[in-house]
């Protein structure tokens, strides 16, 4: 971040809903700039590199995930999908092209603000260079260099896979995750078609982190999408 | 269509050498024209079951067939002779027009089975329009008359007096949006056949997820799950039966006072995996029951509770799409249970995920 304000980039076609997410962005301590179309998302990309982009996904010249592919092509940038679409099959699609998150409209800007803070977040991260040492989350616990987890300081013992899920949604807590990017986390390549093992692992996991794990504080579902950790 | 027009083409061929066939053998006992009333036999036949074109080219067909087979000179090709050109203008006309006839008719008893169907899609779509635009009225007239008030006299109000109008206008659009939802999702169940994406899925996650979605309209009441460690897996698509649970929820958020306990309760019988949702509130009045999961049916009459009356219609679809039974009554102390009865299945073997 060249300022202290994140600059956003937000590709819609809508004027009055770009009017919206100005006055929301610039009331919150952002940058507002604005791209109407695929074309201009990308030039305005590429001359001017936003801290983040928030994307339509129908736009008068095509389809946003032209605008996620060609932002992801050279760049990590957090972009988070703010679409109309609430089909599960059109969010898998935006998040594989590499979308970070995606809300769907009508949105609240309490919800649209949080899922934006979280995506500067990790971005802040990875730009510090550094790797966390540790998770923390109300009572959990979750110290990466020495691979323990704790809840309410009682160790809980993980199996691999388990493990590796867990660091899977913890590098994205806060954002949802799909169930083929937790697939190839937790078995590589070969289970990809394979959901009832993740489902399986799941309610593993919540069993072992959760209070009620019909009521998760922690592990959420985002049904025929994917999970998502809480952030806060 | 081209295809179906390249059949009738050669169904023509068909019929043309089939009347030739006939009139070769019957030739040494027949005159020229009633030779020619055989060919015209054909060419009403096309006629009434093709297009014009293929007509006419059975009417041409059948006239080149006559002269070519059965005029002296035989096997030869004479249009010479004005009568026989005449039996060819008049195979000609007949093809035409009862082409024409025909396909006036068929057009005639489509259009009648259109009406009929027309007209009971119409007696749905009135009641529907009725039902939607009051529905969708009442949250916009309060978005709208919010907003305005807003615009004209923000001077005159207090404070407290804005913030007020201004959260009404944030929660009657939240509402109208839930409302343009269920309408979206009963046009798409019963748009065509629905494609189910059946996947396994544990009852705790479905039930979880749709808990959560609810999570904000339920803060008033006290829920509880008790899931029996016996239940398998649900080969189903999540996205529908979360949709389903939490139309469940939402209603029994909706007609039951703030202090409602609702649970959930899973449990494997022999053959079936049960979830009863059931609530100690005021239960199904009776005149309400049989129509409990038809459109449009709400417990309260006009605007009182808010609500598009499509959730749980939408229940009930989801449920058939998976044959599963969904039903609903009152406990006998008091309060609306329902049940769905999901059929038992047997889940996958997960052992191989197991190497861990």
């Amino acid at each position: 971040m060249t300022e202290a304000r994140p600059l956003v980039l937000v590709v819609e076609d809508e004027p009055q809903m770009r009017r919206v997410l100005r006055l929301t962005l610039e009331s919150n301590g952002m940058r507002y700039t604005e791209a109407i179309s695929v074309r201009e998302a990308i030039s305005k990309i590429r001359a001017q590199p936003p801290d983040l982009i928030i994307a339509d996904l129908a736009l008068p010249d095509g389809e946003g995930l032209r605008v996620i592919r060609a932002a992801r092509e050279d760049s990590s940038v957090p972009i988070v999908v703010l679409s109309a679409r609430s089909q599960e099959s059109d969010k898998i699609a935006a998040l594989d092209a590499g979308a970070d998150d995606y809300v769907t409209k009508p949105f609240s800007a309490g919800e649209l603000l949080a899922r934006l803070r979280v995506g500067l977040r990790h971005a802040a991260a990875r730009a510090s260079g550094e790797s966390p040492e540790a998770f923390t989350l109300l009572d959990l616990r979750v110290d990466i260099l020495q691979r323990r987890v704790t809840l309410r300081n009682v160790p809980v013992h993980l199996t691999p896979i388990e493990y590796r899920l867990l660091i899977c949604l913890i590098a994205k807590a806060g954002q949802v995750v799909t169930h083929s990017e937790l697939l190839r986390a937790g078995w590589g390549a070969a289970k990809l078609d394979q959901q009832h093992y993740l489902r399986i692992y799941m309610t593993g996991l919540r069993r072992k982190l959760e209070l009620d794990p019909a009521r998760p504080t922690y592990l959420h579902t985002e049904t025929g999408v994917g999970y998502r950790l809480s952030a806060d | 269509m081209l295809h179906s027009r390249w059949r009738g083409y050669a169904m023509i061929t068909l019929i043309v050498a089939a009347g030739t066939a006939l009139n070769w053998v019957l030739s040494r006992w027949l005159t020229l024209t009633d030779l020619a009333m055989v060919y015209l036999l054909g060419v009403i036949v096309a006629a009434a079951y093709f297009e014009r074109d293929a007509s006419i080219a059975c009417a041409v067909l059948s006239f080149i067939a006559l002269d070519f087979f059965f005029v002296p000179p035989y096997l030869t090709l004479h249009f010479t002779h004005s009568e026989h050109l005449i039996t060819g203008i008049v195979l000609l006309i007949v093809g035409v027009s009862t082409s024409a006839l025909a396909a006036r008719v068929r057009a005639e008893m489509q259009r009648a089975t259109r009406a009929a169907v027309l007209a009971s899609e119409e007696q749905l779509r009135n009641s529907l329009l009725a039902s939607l635009s009051h529905d969708l009225r009442t949250p916009l007239a309060v978005i709208a008359g919010s907003a305005s008030t807003l615009r004209e006299n923000r001077s005159r109000l207090s404070t407290e007096e804005q913030n007020q109008l201004l959260e009404q206008i944030v929660e009657q659009s939240r509402i109208m949006s839930l409302d343009v939802s269920d309408v979206l999702e009963m046009t798409r169940l019963h748009a065509g056949p629905v494609i189910l994406d059946r996947q396994w899925h544990p009852l705790e996650e479905l039930i979880g997820a749709a808990l959560e979605r609810c999570k904000s309209k339920l803060l008033d009441h006290e829920v509880a799950v008790r899931i029996s460690p016996d239940v398998p897996m649900i080969h189903v698509d999540g996205v529908l039966i979360e949709k389903l649970f939490v139309n469940l929820l939402e209603n029994a958020a909706r007609y039951t006072p703030p202090g409602t306990h609702v649970t959930i309760g899973v449990s494997r019988s022999d053959n079936h995996v049960d979830v009863i949702l059931e609530d100690d509130g005021p239960g199904i009045p009776d005149a309400l029951q049989p129509h409990l999961f038809e459109k449009f049916t709400r417990a309260s009459s006009e605007g009182a509770v808010a609500g598009s009356g499509l959730g749980l219609s939408i229940c009930r679809a989801v449920a058939q799409l998976h044959e599963m039974e969904l039903s609903a009554d009152n406990k006998p102390q008091g309060g609306a249970r329902f049940v769905l009865s999901i059929p038992y299945s047997v889940p996958p073997d997960a052992t191989e995920s197991q190497h861990d």
